[in-house]
């Protein structure tokens, strides 16, 4: 099944009052319109960023794979068409990959997942303290299942500048958004959280 | 020019803090802050598994390769290609009709 591409330009807030940052990937991106070949840059840059994108989102590794395999696949298709013109390749990546889960949430069959605060992420090291170690991971899992209970507008907002770190402005044309709607739905996002998690 | 909302410069103090730059002294934001830390501590990076990375890897070198194709076939020849296989099959298809009325006649 293909993805939906992006068409036409992403959402840009002309308002917006900082300058609009160069887009580190210009160059990776038109060594790979002009050869495929290429493409491979852009995938090992991205590829840990939509996959916990993805897993974030989905709960289920094997669900992440398949969304982060048809994300890059679809972006290999569509690289010769994106146009550098006020979106950054990043946030075009980001927005096949928010499709991509959007299809993923609507069509897997119901079959048992794993709830995402219940999976360990990381094998811990062998000399750390056990207590410790429980604790930050029971403090995890409280934070992830916070977020998980966010609206979803705000719960995209909260995963897109925390696990992967785009800025206000690339989540706007992730969401079509206006810059400073994605800071107040930030901020909110962060007012709810604070009172679930500190309460 | 000044930060003029709560979310603006809430928005700032996150760009300091996810760079690993200064926290803030305001006070106001100091538990949204807290908040913020312990999100970037909780969605760190999943790792992604060894296979997988190389098993996608494999299949968006073979999408390359297929890609590469493409750019190299020239889209008149297809244009042409489907004109002529449409051409044949009315052809084929008009004798095959006129054949058909002269033997019932």
């Amino acid at each position: 099944m293909s993805e939906p591409m992006p068409s036409g330009p992403l959402a840009f807030d002309p308002a917006a009052e900082r300058p609009t940052q160069p887009d580190p990937d210009r160059s990776a991106v038109s060594a790979a319109q002009g050869d495929p070949a290429d493409f491979g840059v852009l995938y090992h840059r991205y590829l840990d960023a939509v996959y916990s994108y993805a897993f974030y989102q989905l709960g289920d590794h094997h669900d992440a794979e398949d969304a982060t395999a048809r994300t890059f696949m679809a972006a290999l298709r569509g690289i010769g068409s994106f146009r550098n013109e006020g979106a950054s390749f990043r946030a075009w990546l980001f927005r096949i990959a928010r499709n991509t889960i959007a299809n993923a949430h609507r069509t897997r069959a119901r079959r048992r997942t794993e709830p995402m605060d219940a999976i360990s992420l990381e094998p811990p090291a062998p000399d750390a303290d056990p207590a410790g170690l429980a604790l930050r991971a029971e403090e995890a899992r409280r934070v992830r299942a916070a977020v998980i209970a966010l609206p979803d507008d705000r719960r995209q907002v909260v995963l897109l500048r925390f696990a992967d770190g785009l800025s206000a402005r690339e989540i706007g044309e992730v969401l079509d958004r206006s810059e400073g709607a994605v800071r107040v739905l930030l901020h909110r996002a962060l007012k709810d959280l604070a009172e679930q998690l500190h309460r | 020019m000044a930060d003029r909302t709560p979310a603006e410069r809430l928005d700032r103090a996150l760009d300091s803090l996810l760079t690993g730059g200064l926290a803030t002294r305001e006070r106001e934001l100091r538990p949204l802050l807290d908040t913020a830390d312990q999100l970037r501590l909780a969605l760190a990076p999943v790792p992604v598994s060894a296979r997988f990375e190389a098993d996608l890897a494999r299949r968006v070198a073979a999408g390359r390769r297929a890609g590469r194709f493409d750019l190299h076939v020239p889209t008149w020849l297809l244009l042409t290609g489907a004109v002529s296989s449409a051409a044949v099959g009315v052809g084929v298809t008009a004798y095959a009709v006129w054949r058909g009325t002269h033997r019932s006649s």
